[in-house]
C-alpha cells in the first residue's frame, strides 16, 4: 500500500517538475525562515536560564516618585544586599555588581581599553553559574584589589602564562591581582561581563565603614544591581509583602524628609531580558520582538502552504482521473484522503530536509544579522529540530487537507465520463487563498516601509543639536581633567578643529539626575531634574538654539555660580511661561542632620534652550538644566568639532595631542553620530529582518501566483486559441488572463490596510518620536504588490496569449 | 443476480433536469452475458453505473446478489463492489504514472491482499491476457488494444462475478476488438456474468441477450439463443 503511494507520488512529482519544484522551494524557503526565527526565538527564551539556579535568583529594582516625576529603574541601593540577607529569612544569599566603565588593562607591553567589567561581591560565583577555570570560587573575589578575568581576556594578556598571581594595571595605576579565570559569559546571559573586580575593592577606596554604612542616606542612591538567592521554596512575593515595615526602618525617614515615595520592584532573573522595561538596564532584548518575529513565520509558513493548496486544487482535474479510477477498482474514500495527505506530508518532510541544509549553511549569516551565536544541531537544540519536523508533519497535514478533501469527494462517474470537475466552489477558494496570500505580502511590505522610515526618521529627525563631526573621547585621567583648557588651545591650532567643549554626561545618552528646587507661586518645590554640567564652548560646539536670554559667557565670571540654562520643557514644566528668564532655581537640598548630603548651588535662569534629545530617541525630552562649570571633576567627556573633511589627518592630530598630554593612556574615540545610531540598533536589525523576510514573503507569494498562472494559461489554451482566430489581440488576451489577478491583488490590499493599520500603530506607539501612517505607505504597498504580481502573471499569460492559435485549438 | 424496480435517475444541473433513465426494470441472473444498445444519450452508461454501484438512482428498488443497495452509502458500495464488481471502459481508465502491474495490483491493495499473493495473482492475470511481457511499461507505451486487455486484468484481478464494460471495443480498431471480445467471452464461460454496453451488433452477437435502451426506457429485450 505504501510503496504504491510512494511510486504515485514520485512519478507524479517527476512528472509535474513545475509544479513540484515550486512547491518544495516554497515549503523549503518557508521552514528555512521558521526554523531560523525559532532559533532565534529559542535563544531568547533561554537568556540566563543557564543559571542552574535561575528560579530561585530575583533582581532589586527601585520605582521611586519625587514630585510627580517616576523613575523606574533597575538598581538598588548599597545596603539593600546586607540588609536584605538579615531581614528576609526567604534569603539565602545576595550578590551586588557595580559597573565601572571603559577602563584601560595593562600587562607587559600589552594594553588595551576593556569594557564590561564591574565591581562584585565574592558570592558572585556561587550564585550564578559562572564556572571558574582556574581559582577558588569561594575565595576569588574575597581580597581587595583582586580581579577575576574571562578566558578570552586571560589569553589577551597572559597568553599562555598562568595568570593566577600576576598583576594587572588598571586605569591610572591601580594593581590588580589576579585571581581567577572564568569562562566567557555564554551568549543568552544578560550579563555582559568579561571580568570582575571584588567589591572589597570598592570598600576598601571608600573605607569599611563608609561602604559598610547603613546611613539612611546610603539607602536612597541607586547605584548597584542587586541579586538575591532566594532559599528553596521562598517565593519573591513574601519579600515584597514585608517590604513596608522595612522601608519603615531604614529608608521612610529620609524619604518623607525627600519627598520621596520609593516602591520595591522585584524581577525574576529570566525576566530581566525579554520583559525588563527599566532605566539604567543591561541593553535587553523586547518580547514585542518576539511576538513580530513568530508572526512572521507564521506568515511565511502560510503563504507556502496555501502555495500548496493552490496548486494542488488547481491541478485537480488531472488528479481527477486518477482518484476515480482509484475508487472505481475499490478505494474507499479515506484512502484516498491518506493518499493525499501522504504526498503533502512526504513534500514537507523533503522540504524540512533541505531546509535544515540550508540552515546550516546560512547560519553564520544570520548570525550576524541577529548578533547571535546561534547553532543547530541534534545534541544542542533536539527541540528544534523534533519540533520542526512535527511542524513539517503538522504543515503537510494543513497543506493536504483540502486538497485530500476536495480530491477524495470527486465521484467516480463524473471523471469516467470524461467530465472534469470543474468546480466552480473550488474557484472561489482559490480566490480566497490568493487573495490572504497578498494580504499577508501586503502586510509584510507596509511594515518594511515603516519599519525602515521610523529607522531613518530616528536617525535624520532634528535632534535640537547638530551631531555631525563630533569625536567624543571619555576623559579617565584626573590629570588630565586640570589641564583641559591647555588641551583646547593646543588643538584649536590645527584649522581643521573646530571647537572644543567638555560636559559631565554625553548627549543622546541620558544624563544625571538630581532634586533641584524651583521657583513658584507656592515658593521653592522640589523637582528631581535632569542635569548636564558642560564648559563655555559647549553650547556653541553643539549648535544649541538659545530661545531667550543668553548663553554662558566667561566674561561673567558669576556664570560658574549662580547661572542656568533650563530647556523649554522645563520652562513648561514649571508654569514659568514666558517670564522664565530670573526664576529661582537651586540645585541639590540640604538635608538636616546628614552632612554628606551633595553641594547645594543657588542661582537663576539666564537662558532658555530649545528642547534638544538629551536622552535616546524612545524617551521624551524632560525637563533639564545646564550648568556651567570649570571644575576638573565634570570634565568627563571631551568634544571636538572637527571639519568634515581631512578627518582622518585631524582624528591623527588629536591624537597626537593626546598622547602629548595624557602618555599613559591611549586615545579611545568615537564619533558622537556613529554612537547614537547605537541607541537604534533593535529597529536597525528590525529592519534588516523585516526586508528580509517580507522580501521572502513575496517571493514565495509569487512563485505560486506564477504557477497558479501557468496553470490557467494552460488550462486556457483552447479558449485563448479561438479567440485569437476570431481576432483577439495579444494585449486583449493578457488583460483577460491577468484581470482577474489584478482584482484579487487589489482586494488583498484593502483587506491588509486596517490590519497593518492596527499593527504598525501599536508598534509605533513604544516610540515617542515616530513617523505618522500615512496613505502614502498603502498606496506604495498596493504598487509594490500589483507591479510584482502583473509581473509574474503577465509573463505566463502573454506566453499563452502569443502562441500559435491553430496549436493551441489542436491541443486538447 | 441483479434485479431492478422501477428504476429512475434524474439528473438535475443548475436549470436542466434529465432524465437518464426512467422506470427501468430489469433482470440479469447469473452466467449472464447481456448486451445494452442503444442510441447515444438514451441512458446506457448510467444504467451500467448504477448497476455497477459507482452511483445511486433517484428512484426504484436495486437488489444486487440478494442485498437491496439502492440506498447504500458510498461506504457500503464500495465494499461491495470491490468484491464484486469488475469494470472495462471504452477509454481503458489505467493510471498513468502505474506500470502495467501497478495498475493491476490496483484492486488488490485496496482489498488488503499480501505482497507475495498480489504479485501471483497480477502475474496470472497478465499471463492470462497476454500482455505479461509488457508489465514494467506505462500505459501511454502500449497499443489500445494492449491497454484494454490490461483494463480486463485489472477488473478480473479480484474474481468477481460480475464484469461491466462499457463500450470495450469503442476506440479499439476490429482485430484488436475482436481479441477483447474473445476474452470476454472465455470469461463468460467460465462462470463470469458480463453487462456489455456496444454500439456494434458484431459485439453485441456475443451475448445471450440484448436489451435495447431508448431515452431511458427499455424497448426491447432479444433472448438470444446461444448456438
Ligand atoms: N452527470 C450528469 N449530469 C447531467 N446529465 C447527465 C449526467 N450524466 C448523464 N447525463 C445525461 O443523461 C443522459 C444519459 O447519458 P448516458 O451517458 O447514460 O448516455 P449513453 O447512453 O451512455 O450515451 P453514449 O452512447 O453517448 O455513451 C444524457 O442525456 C446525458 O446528457
Ligand atoms: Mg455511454
Amino acid at each position: 500500500m505504501f510503496k504504491n503511494f510512494f511510486i504515485t507520488l514520485f512519478r507524479n512529482f517527476s512528472r509535474n517538475k513545475f509544479y513540484t519544484t515550486i512547491n518544495i522551494v516554497g515549503l523549503s524557503v518557508g521552514l528555512i525562515c521558521t526554523i531560523l526565527i525559532l532559533l532565534f526565538v529559542q535563544d531568547e527564551l533561554s537568556y540566563d536560564k543557564y543559571n542552574v539556579n535561575h528560579e530561585r535568583i530575583i533582581r532589586l529594582g527601585s520605582d521611586f516618585t519625587l514630585s510627580g516625576k517616576r523613575d523606574r529603574v533597575a538598581t538598588s541601593p548599597l545596603p539593600f544586599g546586607p540588609t536584605f540577607a538579615e531581614e528576609f529569612p526567604e534569603v539565602e544569599q545576595f550578590v551586588r555588581f557595580q559597573g565601572s566603565g571603559r577602563q584601560q588593562f595593562k600587562y607587559d607591553d600589552k594594553e588595551f581599553y576593556e569594557e564590561h567589567i564591574a565591581f562584585a561581591d565574592s558570592s558572585v560565583f556561587t550564585i550564578f553559574s559562572f564556572p571558574l577555570l582556574k581559582g577558588d570560587p569561594q575565595k576569588a573575589l574575597t581580597q581587595p584589589y583582586s580581579i577575576v578575568l574571562n578566558e578570552t581576556l586571560a589569553k589577551k594578556y597572559f597568553n599562555g602564562e598562568d595568570p593566577i598571581g600576576k598583576i594587572l594595571l588598571v586605569g591610572e595605576n591601580t594593581a590588580y591581582t589576579v585571581s581567577g579565570v572564568m569562562k566567557d559569559l555564554p551568549s543568552n546571559s544578560h550579563f555582559k561581563y568579561n571580568a570582575f573586580y571584588s567589591m572589597k575593592t570598592l570598600e576598601s577606596i571608600r573605607g569599611a565603614e563608609q561602604f559598610n554604612s547603613q546611613q539612611p542616606i546610603s539607602f536612597w542612591s541607586f547605584n548597584n544591581y542587586t541579586f538575591l538567592l532566594l532559599k528553596e521554596n521562598s517565593e519573591a512575593d513574601a519579600i515584597l509583602e514585608k517590604f513596608p515595615a522595612y522601608y519603615e526602618k531604614y529608608m521612610k525617614e529620609l524619604g518623607d524628609q525627600l519627598g520621596v515615595s520609593y516602591k520595591l520592584i522585584i524581577q525574576h532573573l529570566e525576566d530581566i531580558h525579554l520583559r525588563s522595561q527599566l532605566q539604567w538596564d543591561a541593553p535587553t532584548g523586547n518580547i514585542k520582538y518576539i511576538y513580530i518575529l513568530t508572526a512572521i513565520a507564521i506568515f511565511i509558513l502560510s503563504i507556502a502552504s496555501i502555495n500548496y493548496m493552490n496548486m494542488a486544487t488547481a491541478r485537480s482535474s488531472k488528479r481527477a482521473k486518477e482518484v476515480g479510477i482509484r475508487k472505481v477498482v475499490g478505494a474507499q474514500r479515506d484512502n484516498i484522503i491518506r493518499q493525499f495527505m501522504m504526498e503533502s506530508i512526504s513534500l514537507t518532510v523533503f522540504a524540512l530536509i533541505i531546509a535544515l541544509i540550508c540552515v546550516e549553511l546560512l547560519l553564520p549569516l544570520f548570525n550576524q544579522l541577529v548578533n547571535k551565536d546561534l547553532t543547530l544541531s541534534i545534541l544542542d537544540t533536539p527541540e528544534v529540530i523534533l519540533f520542526n519536523v512535527i511542524l513539517a508533519v503538522l504543515l503537510g497535514l494543513i497543506s493536504g487537507s483540502y486538497p485530500a478533501l476536495y480530491l477524495s469527494s470527486i465521484q467516480p462517474v463524473f471523471i469516467l465520463k470524461g467530465r472534469n470537475g470543474k468546480g466552480g466552489a473550488n474557484g472561489f477558494l482559490r480566490k480566497l487563498l490568493v487573495i490572504s496570500q497578498f494580504t499577508v505580502s501586503a502586510m509584510m511590505i507596509s511594515g518594511t516601509i515603516i519599519v525602515a522610515s521610523q529607522f531613518l526618521y530616528m536617525n535624520s529627525m532634528d535632534v535640537g543639536f547638530n551631531k555631525k563631526d563630533i569625536v567624543v573621547s571619555v576623559i579617565r585621567d584626573s590629570v588630565l581633567r586640570t589641564r583641559i583648557d591647555a588641551l583646547k588651545m593646543e588643538l584649536k591650532k590645527n584649522p581643521n578643529i573646530k571647537a572644543v567643549a567638555t560636559s559631565s554626561s554625553l548627549i543622546g545618552f541620558g544624563g544625571s539626575k538630581t532634586v533641584h528646587l524651583y521657583e513658584s507661586d507656592e515658593g521653592m518645590q522640589q523637582y528631581a531634574l535632569n542635569f548636564n554640567v558642560i564648559d563655555f564652548d559647549y553650547i556653541d560646539l553643539m549648535e544649541m538654539n538659545i530661545l531667550k536670554g543668553r548663553n554662558f559667557n566667561r566674561e561673567i565670571p558669576s556664570d560658574t555660580i549662580n547661572a542656568f540654562i533650563v530647556n523649554e520643557s522645563a520652562a513648561i514644566k514649571f508654569n514659568w511661561g514666558e517670564n522664565a528668564l530670573g526664576k529661582k532655581l537651586q540645585v541639590g537640598v540640604e538635608i538636616e542632620g546628614v552632612e554628606d548630603g551633595g553641594e547645594v548651588q543657588l542661582g537663576e535662569v539666564i537662558g532658555v534652550i530649545r528642547d534638544f534629545n538629551y536622552q535616546p530617541l524612545k524617551d521624551l525630552i524632560e525637563p533639564m538644566n545646564l550648568i556651567v562649570s570649570e571644575n576638573p571633576d565634570y570634565r568627563r567627556n571631551l568634544h571636538v568639532k572637527i571639519n568634515s573633511e581631512n578627518k582622518k589627518e585631524t582624528l591623527l592630530y588629536i591624537q597626537k595631542v593626546w598622547n602629548e598630554f595624557c602618555p599613559n593612556m591611549s586615545f579611545g574615540y568615537s564619533f558622537l553620530d556613529d554612537r547614537m545610531k547605537e541607541n537604534y540598533e533593535p529597529e536597525e536589525r528590525l529592519t534588516w529582518i523585516f526586508s528580509i523576510f517580507s522580501l521572502i514573503s513575496i517571493l514565495i507569494a509569487s512563485m505560486g501566483l506564477f504557477g497558479l498562472s501557468s496553470f490557467m494559461a494552460e488550462q486556457r489554451t483552447k479558449e485563448l486559441g479561438i479567440r485569437k482566430v476570431l481576432g483577439a489581440s495579444v494585449a486583449k488576451l493578457v488583460y483577460l488572463l491577468t484581470r482577474e489577478f489584478i482584482r484579487l491583488i487589489v482586494i488583498a490590499n484593502i483587506v491588509a490596510v486596517p490590519i497593518s493599520y492596527w499593527a504598525l500603530s501599536a508598534w509605533l506607539s513604544d516610540f515617542p518620536y515616530h513617523i505618522s501612517i500615512g496613505i502614502w505607505i498603502f498606496v506604495v504597498t498596493l504598487i509594490v504588490s500589483l507591479v510584482i504580481g502583473l509581473f509574474t502573471v503577465a509573463w505566463q499569460s502573454y506566453r499563452a496569449a502569443s502562441s500559435d492559435p491553430i496549436k493551441a485549438i489542436k491541443y486538447e | 443476480m441483479i434485479n431492478t424496480k422501477n428504476l429512475i435517475k434524474v439528473f438535475r444541473t443548475d436549470e436542466v433536469e434529465t432524465t437518464a433513465l426512467n422506470n427501468v426494470n430489469l433482470e440479469i441472473n447469473k452466467g449472464e452475458f447481456v448486451a445494452i444498445m442503444g442510441p447515444s444519450g438514451c441512458g446506457k452508461s448510467t444504467l451500467l453505473n448504477i448497476i455497477g454501484l459507482l452511483d445511486n438512482p433517484s428512484e426504484g428498488e436495486l437488489h444486487f446478489n440478494g442485498y437491496q443497495v439502492e440506498n447504500y452509502t458510498e461506504r457500503q458500495r464500495t465494499n461491495l463492489r470491490k468484491e464484486n464488481i469488475g469494470f472495462v471502459f471504452q477509454s481503458f481508465n489505467l493510471i498513468d504514472e502505474l506500470t502495467v502491474f501497478e495498475n493491476v495490483e490496483l484492486p488488490l491493495l485496496y482489498m488488503k491482499v499480501s505482497g507475495a499473493e498480489r504479485k501471483r495473482r497480477v502475474n496470472e492475470a497478465l499471463e492470462r491476457m497476454n500482455i505479461a511481457h509488457r508489465a514494467k511499461h506505462f500505459p501511454q507505451q502500449l497499443s489500445g488494444g494492449q491497454q484494454q486487455r490490461v483494463a480486463i486484468a485489472r477488473a478480473v484481478i479480484s474474481n468477481p462475478k460480475l464484469i461491466l464494460a462499457d463500450e470495450p471495443t469503442g476506440n479499439l480498431d476490429s482485430a484488436n476488438g475482436e481479441e477483447v471480445m474473445n476474452l470476454l467471452t472465455q470469461l463468460n464461460e467460465e462462470g463470469t456474468t458480463i453487462i456489455m454496453v456496444t454500439h456494434s451488433p458484431s459485439d453485441a452477437d456475443r451475448s445471450h441477450r440484448i436489451i435495447q435502451l431508448f431515452d431511458g426506457h427499455i424497448v426491447t429485450e432479444n433472448m438470444r439463443q446461444k448456438l
